[in-house]
């Protein structure tokens, strides 16, 4: 192991008369020690000499000694190696891999002038994709080293640096969390530039990322049932009982007609719907008239009833549309008539149509009033038509009025190519505009709320509102510059149909769960969805068949989010108008008595909803955080969790009965839980999401679960880094109501503690 | 490596007001000092303050440096030799002489020992176990590879002064290398 290149004469000298010695000295010379060495210690020693030498080499005998607070949660096994022993005190803090964000160096000594800035293009913005990489662009050439050891993200995030020149580029392993908050901190003594100046103090990049939809829960394929052939174009209703409607069918399929009085097995041509159904008296001023049953198989063109139990029925002649009644039992159908088109009632049984009334022109919808009123829409006007074939105009439309909607509780929505669509109150003909929105709109089934693409943002936004006044929320989308040409909300609005056809071409159809966006299940390439009477189904027309999907873990009557129908919808409004300091929407939403305007802090940047559970009354009882961002002037994140209770709205929808928010405070350094929900399915699974990138083996054992009564529960947690969520599976049914405790021991990857112990009831 | 002489004694004199020359200065010593430092505390934070306090200390005094003819490092090893004492007045070592040397196998020879790396770490902490001025005499040479000349200056010793110090620092290892692996064995 000797060193036989060293070669030393005074060495040889001193042990010529011992070799032994002479061979021990070359054998402790070639093993003499290699000193560990932290290479940001000689860049910041350098940094600091560098400050220092001005005043000392202009005064040598007056140095002034810098004395430096570091706060530090350096996670190493040694001490602190930029501590500097008395007299000398010298900073460096912000070189430690974990520094918090409040380290602040304070150095008392002479001023300097410092060199180095920073700027970065996402500073002081509020809505950040949170795919974007953030880039630190410096005046100078850097030391890379010490920038990046001193580089701290709040909330905790894992993230890869690269240099592009002077940028530094800070790509999230995770990508961030969206609708939260970010502050990115390099502290001084690291802002360190190759020619040894230093920035001027910390270097603080606050910003805020835009909503995104929660973590993402597996998407289940939709299975459907094919159901029989339609129509190019053909209207797809959907009864209650699996049952669809199809305005037109395209050929014959096998005849299973069962409530006809005269079946036929087969198709004939000569059975054609025209001779099966031709008025036999004079239209609808002499009241309606009795048509005979339709018993013939299929006809291709003819309006059909069809179920997987009892097949394809042919109801009569192909219809431009259709609607059901309150009661389901009967439709009313827009014939293409020679003289302009029939309205006829449909009897969905078999039995005989009645011809309601003939209008001159075309009709682009169909709806009911009431179960004795129907409604037909004509490019100019919404006409009305109760059962005695009595037609009245109810509104005129505005001009260029090319679609309209009905709802099941009397709303219309009538909709152009060249401006804003409107929502109008049959009842009190009472309108108004629904921002953005041309020809795509949809009611829920309980007619409370009102979806629709605004088709002038870029990309595309779908908005929803509560019919009775305009709340209007952002649904958050995955593929926001995919185009939705299609859209069907289910009965409590909980779920959103879309079909959306991205930019390269292909379409598929996605379910979403309301108010999150998270896409529950997806089916093929389809167009006009239309959910079940009791929205556990969703019908479409896919590869010109009509084909019904069961909706995985959806129960009929049963909102994925356990809330009540509309609920989410008015608490999601609540913490927009919160945010926006919008004082009308916060007073349409306040129950009698309630100023929620004066009970919310000011000058908020975003607002989420963390949690929200059903009472057994019908009450609901929520929390939502309130953030403002951190300013050039405050560099903490400040936020409020109020409470609010909701309660039913006369009429329907939800009203904010009491609401308790208090004053922001600054956050708690640590990981927050930014959501609590649960997923649908059988067994109650919770999800919650976190802001920052935790410790995987902290997770599990800082989570428990009881009833509400407090009897501890054995639950199953898994943590899923990619998207910062803990999925914790509770051994009880969906409906089950269960307290959530989140303790301390959870801690982020730099060690730091769950900000305060979570508490929240859910999942039932 | 050392710089030119002429060089040295240039950027040493443009150091005394430049703080851009003070830091080339201190970019090429950097690594000797700390390693001095390192070998003598064993200590990697003990290591980083004394260094720190070394090129502090010569930061504030550089101005009143005046060439010896010596390279300009053996001013910084003074400082660092002074630093040390100062450290060790502080806070006494802790690693023992029963830590450093651990538990040798007396079977074999010393130099075979030795060639082993953990048995070379042992031998160096061994060194530490022997009088102050012969272990600073030893690490100066044994590793750093200063000129005996230089190590005098630094030590404040002639020449001889130094050799000597060696000589016994050397004998004085072997000794307790054997020793201790004997009594080791024994016990």
């Amino acid at each position: 192991m000797t060193d036989s290149r060293w070669i030393d004469p005074e060495i040889d000298d001193i042990f010529a008369a011992d070799p032994e010695l002479l061979q021990l000295a070359h054998l402790v010379r070639s093993a003499r020690p290699e000193p560990p060495l932290d290479p940001r210690f000689q860049a910041v020693l350098r940094a600091q000499l560098m400050r220092e030498a001005p005043a000392a080499l202009g005064s040598p005998t007056t140095v002034a000694r810098p004395r430096t607070v570091r706060p530090r949660t350096i996670r190493t096994s040694r001490r602190v190696w930029w501590r500097r022993s008395t007299p000398f005190a010298w900073g460096g803090a912000g070189l430690g891999a974990a520094l918090v964000a409040a380290a602040v160096l304070t150095l008392l000594h002479t001023p300097v002038q410092d060199h180095v800035t920073a700027a970065s293009a996402v500073a002081e913005l509020h809505a950040v994709s949170p795919d974007n990489i953030i880039t630190v662009a410096f005046n100078e050439p850097m030391n890379h080293a010490a920038v990046v050891a001193g580089l701290h993200i709040s909330p905790a995030t894992q993230v890869s640096t690269a240099w592009q020149g002077n940028n530094l580029l800070i790509t999230p392993t995770h990508h961030l969390t969206g609708n939260t908050p970010y502050s990115v901190t390099i502290a001084r003594s690291a802002t360190l530039a190759a020619n040894g100046q230093l920035a001027a103090s910390d270097i603080h990049i606050t910003f805020g990322t835009a909503p995104t939809p929660p973590p993402a829960p597996s998407i289940a394929q939709l299975v459907p049932q094919t159901l029989g052939p339609v129509s190019n174009g053909a209207q797809l209703v959907s009864a209650g009982d699996g049952t669809v409607i199809a305005t037109s069918s395209t050929a014959a399929t096998t005849p299973t007609a069962t409530a006809t009085a005269t079946p036929s097995t087969s198709a004939s041509p000569s059975s054609t719907p025209t001779s099966a159904t031709t008025p036999t008296s004079s239209p609808a001023s002499t009241g309606p008239v009795v048509l005979p049953g339709i018993s013939a198989s299929p006809v291709a063109g003819n309006l059909v009833s069809m179920s997987a139990a009892t097949g394809v029925t042919d109801l009569g002649p192909g219809a431009t549309s259709a609607a059901l009644d309150p009661n389901g039992i009967r439709l009313i159908a827009a014939v293409p008539a020679a003289s302009g088109t029939r309205l006829d009632l449909v009897p969905l049984d078999g039995s005989s149509w009645s011809r309601l009334a003939t209008l001159a022109s075309s009709v682009l919808a169909t709806g009911w009033l009431s179960g004795d009123t129907a409604l037909a829409a004509e490019p100019g006007r919404i006409v009305s038509v109760d059962l005695q074939g009595h037609v009245s105009t109810l509104v005129t439309l505005p001009p260029g009025t090319t679609t309209v909607v009905f709802s099941a509780n009397g709303q219309a929505f009538a909709g152009s190519t060249t401006g804003d669509g409107v929502l109008i109150d049959l009842d009190s003909l009472v309108s108004r505009p629904l921002p953005g929105s041309r020809e795509i709109a949809a009611f829920s089934g309980d007619g409370s709320t009102v979806a629709w693409v605004d088709a002038t943002s870029s990309p595309t936004r779908l908005l929803t509102s509560p019919v009775s006044h305009q709340a209007t929320a952002t649904v958050p989308l995955h593929s926001p510059t995919d185009t939705i040409s299609a859209i069907a909300l289910d009965p409590g609005a909980s779920h959103l149909a879309i079909v959306d056809q991205a930019a390269t071409g292909g379409s598929e159809l996605d379910v979403l769960s309301l108010p999150s966006g998270t896409i529950i299940a997806r089916g093929p390439e389809a167009r006009d969805p239309v959910y079940a009477t009791r929205g556990d189904r969703l019908a479409f027309v896919s590869g010109g068949t009509a084909q019904i999907a069961r909706l995985p873990g959806v129960q009929p009557g049963t909102a994925v989010n356990l809330l009540p129908s509309g609920a989410a919808t008015t608490l999601e409004a609540l913490v927009d108008a919160q945010v926006n300091g919008d004082a009308n929407s916060l007073a349409a939403l306040a129950a009698p008595g309630l100023n929620i305007l004066a009970a919310s802090p000011s000058h908020l940047s975003r607002g989420y909803l963390v949690s929200a559970v059903g009472n057994a009354d019908g009450t609901v009882t929520a929390t939502a955080r309130l953030i403002a961002d951190p300013t050039t002037g405050h560099a903490a994140v400040s936020f409020v969790d109020e409470t609010v209770a909701l309660s039913a709205r006369a009429g329907g929808g939800y009203l904010v009965s009491a609401l308790h928010a208090g004053a922001l405070q600054d956050e708690p350094i640590g990981p927050h839980v930014v959501s609590v929900a649960p997923v649908s399915g059988s067994t109650l699974v919770l999800r919650v999401s976190f802001d920052s990138d935790l410790r995987a083996t902290s997770v599990a054992s800082a989570i428990t679960v009881t009833t509400r009564a407090g009897a501890p529960l054995r639950v199953t947690t898994v943590y899923d880094a990619d998207t910062r969520t803990a999925t914790i599976t509770v051994p009880v049914s969906a409906g089950t109501a269960v307290r959530l405790t989140i303790g301390t021991t959870l801690v982020d990857v730099d060690g730091q503690a769950l900000a305060s112990p979570f508490t929240a009831v859910s999942g039932g | 490596m050392t710089l030119p002489r002429a060089y040295e004694d240039q950027l040493v004199e443009r150091a005394k007001v430049d703080a851009d020359a003070f830091g080339e200065l201190y970019g090429h010593y950097f690594g000797q000092i700390y390693r001095f430092v390192y070998s003598r505390l064993r200590d990697q934070d003990a290591a980083e303050d004394v260094t720190s306090e070394v090129f502090f200390k010569a930061l504030r005094a550089i101005g009143r440096y005046k060439p010896s003819g010596h390279p300009f490092s053996a001013w910084l090893y003074q400082i660092s030799v002074n630093a040390i004492a100062d450290h060790y007045r502080a806070k006494r070592p802790a690693t023992s002489l029963d830590d450093a040397i651990g538990v040798a196998d007396p079977a074999q020879a010393v130099a075979d020992r030795v060639a082993q790396s953990d048995e070379a770490s042992r031998v160096w902490a061994a060194i530490d176990s022997l009088p102050e001025q012969q272990r600073t005499a030893m690490t100066l040479k044994l590793g750093e590879d200063l000129k005996l000349a230089d190590i005098g200056v630094v030590m404040g010793k002639s020449e001889g002064a130094i050799k000597l110090l060696i000589h016994r620092g050397m004998i004085g290892l072997r000794e307790r290398l054997d020793v201790t692996t004997f009594d080791r064995g024994e016990a």
